[in-house]
């Protein structure tokens, strides 16, 4: 039986896992306060959320280690900007690691560990507009750390089941990755119960990340956007793609809690500043990972989202030589008569615009031989190799060159 | 009641165990191996293992299955692929089937830091086909590197992959991959 879980929700899962196998089951309150009303001013974790943010520190370690981070510092540090501007200030005196990393995937999804650590995969970071989005799943996602949505899911879950003492024996296969652990999770019955918060816990991450929102100044009204955004991208798939709020009608959940929450809005007060929306430097600095994004689409056959964002790059930057040959790629992948003449056009356009660019050469000579016009792919694939004489795939272009020649 | 004993003493032991009564996980291999069911014989060399339980593939591997291994499989060109929405075609080239091999292996999302080091033309079991060499890191941050033979005959693609920890795995039986790869042969081939 394969289980399936949520992507991103398997390092979540790591993390409670693992504490659920350090002991500490039995009956607990589930009720518990918000961060922000600790007596004390200063908030202490309790034990068990104390473990549960220790692990979740180690899983931040494995994710490190694991390569899966996209590599552009200006941009996370840009991500971390906008988190600090929402954080409420006890946050950062809770010990508390909130900060935001971005993972190479082309998938819509996020999700965030016990301790604050927020992860964006490229994919979902891609679809978004603008800042203000950002600020709304950003708002989302502290709100369950704040109001710890996490140990009080863990709790109840404890609470639920005796079934959960055999956990400690079922963590153990952790080490060797995740299958393992997935397949005893799923066969207990609990992906379901450990994949999502209850609903109560989400409306109520709506309602205070909205809030976390419009106090940092940004327009509430791109919050349903986003998830409207969303949903089109979740349709057009077709088939059910891992997402942060774990399904369909989980999204469709937030869009009706958003709109609710938005409709019981005040007006907002003559003559206040505009709030922040953010679009064009959202855009100036997610220009990078657009592209690169729009690669890993192309290779998963997601050509109509590859060309979304590449159409959103040449909007902002007409003479990208990249992304015009992102695009030709993207048509040339796809196959079929009209998507070849518009690879034909990118590629050229491409060259036009960085003749020293080598790979829509490689793409030129590709068609060109498919179409048997074997002069022109000739000279195309030469210019490929003169360009990239150390290309990797330089040995298959030299026997298409003979091929050609012939 | 004595049936009932033994019934739950048998229980025990496969839960035990947890291996299913009659089927070894693994059996010592060596060898020519003929496999009609994926349509090819091959040449194992002595001293590896099969796993038996793995679908649609022969899996072999001397130093267990998460350092090294040598997989040879055949997918329906027209089957969907795992990681990727494009597709194989009877048509392709040697070059566009590598090119939708890469797409597959590069867009598993369990794998990070993927790196292409050759993508070549080659001949396998006498078809004409390609070589790939990629390396990737897993989640838990280990560096595999695999050598990638495939080629399109009629409605089936063939694989044939090695894969190994890149340190000091790789290496190590690089050469008795390309032997298996050498000995290679579609039933019912002249080549």
């Amino acid at each position: 039986m394969q289980v399936v879980v949520p992507e991103g929700h398997v390092w979540a899962l790591l993390g409670i896992l693992a504490v659920l196998a350090a002991g500490g089951v039995g009956c607990q309150t589930v009720d518990l306060p918000s961060m922000a009303v600790s007596p004390s001013g200063r908030f202490v974790p309790e034990e068990d959320e104390r473990r549960l943010w220790n692990r979740a520190r180690e899983v931040q370690d494995r994710i490190q280690r694991s390569g899966a981070l996209y590599g552009d510092p200006a941009l996370t540090e840009y991500l971390n900007t906008v988190a600090r501007r929402m954080a409420p200030a006890f946050m950062a005196q809770a010990d508390l690691s909130v900060e935001v990393r971005i993972l190479k995937n082309p998938s819509l999804n996020a999700f965030t560990l016990p301790n604050g650590a927020i992860y964006i995969h490229s994919g979902l970071l891609a679809r978004m507009e603008n800042e203000a989005q950002l600020a709304t799943l950003l708002g989302h996602e502290m709100a369950h750390v704040i109001h710890r949505h996490p140990v009080r899911h863990l709790r109840d879950l404890e609470n639920k089941t005796g079934a959960l003492a055999t956990f400690g024996a079922l963590v153990a296969p952790l080490a060797g990755g995740f299958g393992p652990l997935l397949y005893a999770v799923g066969a207990l019955g609990m992906a379901a119960a450990v994949t999502g918060y209850a609903q109560e816990m989400e409306t109520e991450a709506d309602r205070e990340g909205l809030a976390m929102m419009m106090t940092a100044g940004y327009d509430p009204q791109e919050a349903t956007k986003l998830f409207l955004y969303l949903k089109e991208w979740v349709q057009e798939e077709k088939k059910p793609e891992p997402f942060f709020f774990s399904s369909h009608p989980r999204l469709a959940e937030r869009i009706e809690s958003y709109q609710a929450l938005l409709g019981g809005l005040p007006p907002a007060p003559p003559r206040s500043p505009p709030p922040r929306v953010g679009e064009e430097e959202f855009r100036a600095r997610t220009h990078g990972l657009l592209l690169d994004n729009a690669e890993m689409d192309l290779y998963a056959g997601r050509f109509l989202q590859a060309r979304r964002s590449l159409h959103a790059v040449l909007a902002r930057r007409p003479r990208d030589a990249r992304a015009h040959y992102s695009l030709a790629e993207s048509y040339r992948r796809q196959g079929g008569t009209e998507e070849r003449v518009e690879a034909f056009r990118f590629y050229q356009a491409a060259i036009a615009l960085d003749a020293g660019f080598a790979d829509p050469h490689r793409g030129l000579g590709v068609l060109y031989h498919q179409e048997g016009k074997a002069a022109e792919a000739a000279r195309a694939l030469e210019r490929y190799l003169e360009l990239a004489p150390e290309a990797v795939d330089r040995a298959h272009v030299r026997s298409l060159l003979e091929e050609v020649r012939k | 009641m004595r049936g009932a004993r033994w019934g739950l003493l048998l229980l025990g032991v496969v839960l035990v165990g947890g291996v299913p009564l009659g089927c070894a996980p693994f059996e010592l291999v060596g060898g020519t191996a003929r496999l009609p069911e994926y349509g090819f014989d091959v040449t194992l060399p002595s001293g590896w293992y099969r796993a038996m339980r793995a679908e649609d593939m022969l899996l072999i591997t001397r130093d267990g299955i998460l350092l090294q291994h040598i997989r040879i499989q055949r997918v329906a060109v027209e089957a969907e692929l795992k990681h990727t929405k494009r597709k194989f075609g009877a048509t392709m080239s040697p070059l566009e089937v590598a090119e939708v091999e890469l797409d597959e292996h590069r867009s598993d999302a369990g794998l990070a830091d993927f790196t292409v080091e050759e993508n070549a033309p080659a001949v396998v079991g006498g078809r004409r086909g390609f070589k790939l060499v990629y390396s990737a890191r897993t989640k838990d941050g280990l560096r595999l590197k695999r050598a990638h033979y495939g080629f399109v005959d009629g409605k089936w693609v063939y694989r044939l992959i090695y894969q190994a920890a890149a340190r000091h795995y790789f290496e190590k039986d690089l050469a008795t991959f390309e032997q298996v790869r050498e000995s290679f042969k579609l039933l019912g081939s002249a080549a």
